[in-house]
């Protein structure tokens, strides 16, 4: 039984020399190459939002810093109090949950007779606080794990590289930066005078951060610990110091 | 002893020991060789995958002239370990090193490879520097393609500041030999 002649199409010359699909294909090619040679180039970080004629998605880092998402767990940062001390009372939850081990604490202890016993609502503070950068996975559970929420990861900064291992070894001169932090929970603010608490809150350890405390600068009036602070004002954005400037930090906890 | 303050001076003398033409020749080719940078990732991990994202297009590593992957450590003059060394890869990547031809670099690209990170275990290697000279580290678990171009740049600027021959009869790599003077300070 003899074969049918082929009905494809392909059997015109124009078809089987390919030459108009050639042609078409180059066309494709020629087209997005002189879009993004000469479109305009859209610089906004954030690439999917990008609305220029230039289809080209790569960011030029150094020039153009992109914006790093809202959460990112950036380089580490004791929280100051008001006065500039570090919150931390040296508890080592931190260092003993951190998978890597890379946090190292030493404690020196608030004496006796240095204030007064209505002063003395804390008792101990960081001598040493030291974070080996090199050895730590971001995981946060430094953050998670503080009850005193003296480490944050906020600083929406990458940890830079370096020549040698020795720079990576951050202590509290390194750390100890980004705006202060104060909270009605807080023993310092919780102890004026023995009447009752100056400030409204309710489970304060769960709903952390409701009814944030006005907070003073540290070059004005240096309030130790134990002086309190006017309550009931709300300290909505805090600016944390990072590489392009100034970021509001909106979120904590709720 | 602080590393920084002998490195300053031994650099120092070996600028005023060259000549005008010397460090012409120098200064022309550390300018070449720091912009064309041809890697070698030696990717044991799951950094691998931040490595592919800063080749790809969107950090695109070939702004910087290190575009190009050589798979043969021959080809290749800046080694990026790339992951968790262990034990059982420790010799390989101390015999891929070897294999590259001199001038030569190598970055750690990530806290396992740099340190060994979270994994203090019996099995994995405590940072590829008890083996191998590095040059620069990149921390991260993974690194952001950011701070892997951070980490280019500063061995760019390494590279510049190097002294470069165009005939080497002596040890060319001063990572390398910074590092034996290390080990031998240890022994």
């Amino acid at each position: 039984m003899a074969y049918k002649v082929s009905k494809d199409p392909r059997t015109d010359i124009r078809e089987r020399t390919y030459v108009p699909n050639l042609l078409r294909g180059l066309g494709i090619t020629a087209k997005h190459f002189f879009r993004n040679l000469f479109g305009t180039r859209d610089t906004n970080t954030q690439v999917v939002d990008r609305t220029g004629a230039s289809l080209m998605t790569t960011v030029a880092y150094p020039e153009e810093k992109p914006i790093y998402p809202e959460g990112y767990r950036g380089l580490h940062r004791l929280v100051p109090r008001e006065d500039g001390k570090p919150r931390c009372v040296a508890c080592y939850m931190c260092a003993t949950i951190c998978p890597a081990q890379c946090i190292y604490i030493e404690a020196g202890e608030y004496e006796d007779e240095a204030s007064d016993s209505e002063d003395r609502v804390i008792e101990k503070y960081p001598t040493q606080f030291v974070i080996d950068e090199l050895r730590c996975i971001v995981c946060g559970l430094c953050v998670d794990a503080c009850p005193k929420d003296a480490i944050r990861m906020d600083t929406y900064t990458h940890t830079p590289p370096e020549y040698t291992r020795q720079n990576f070894v951050y202590d509290i001169p390194k750390l100890l930066k980004g705006a202060p932090v104060s909270h009605p929970s807080d023993p310092w603010n919780k102890r004026e005078g023995s009447e009752e608490p100056h400030h409204v809150h309710k489970e304060a350890h769960t709903r952390i951060g409701e009814g944030l405390v006005e907070l003073k600068l540290p070059h004005g009036e240096h309030g130790g610990h134990g002086k309190a602070l006017p309550a009931g004002a709300h300290a909505g954005h805090q600016a944390v110091v990072t590489q392009q400037g100034p970021i509001q930090v909106t979120k904590f906890i709720k | 002893m602080a590393d920084a303050d002998l490195a300053n001076i031994v650099t120092t003398r070996r600028d005023e020991s060259m000549g005008w033409l010397q460090s012409i020749v120098s200064k022309g080719l550390g300018w070449a060789r720091k912009y064309s940078l041809f890697t070698y990732p030696y990717a044991t991990a799951c950094c691998g995958m931040e490595y592919m994202s800063v080749a790809a297009s969107r950090h695109d590593i070939s702004r910087f002239g290190a575009e190009f992957p050589r798979f043969s450590p021959r080809q290749a003059d800046l080694l990026m370990v790339v992951g968790t060394i262990n034990l059982k890869q420790a010799p390989i990547l101390k015999r891929v090193y070897e294999q590259m031809a001199e001038p030569k670099w190598v970055v750690a690209f990530g806290v396992c490879a740099s340190s060994g990170g979270f994994y203090d275990n019996y099995a994995v290697l405590q940072g590829i520097d008890r083996i191998i000279p590095v040059d620069v580290y990149i921390p991260g678990c993974p690194p952001r393609p950011e701070q892997v171009l951070d980490g280019l740049m500063l061995l760019q600027d390494k590279i510049g500041n190097q002294v470069h021959r165009i005939a080497d009869r002596e040890e060319a790599n001063p990572t390398a030999a910074r590092h034996n003077l290390l080990l031998s300070m240890n022994k």
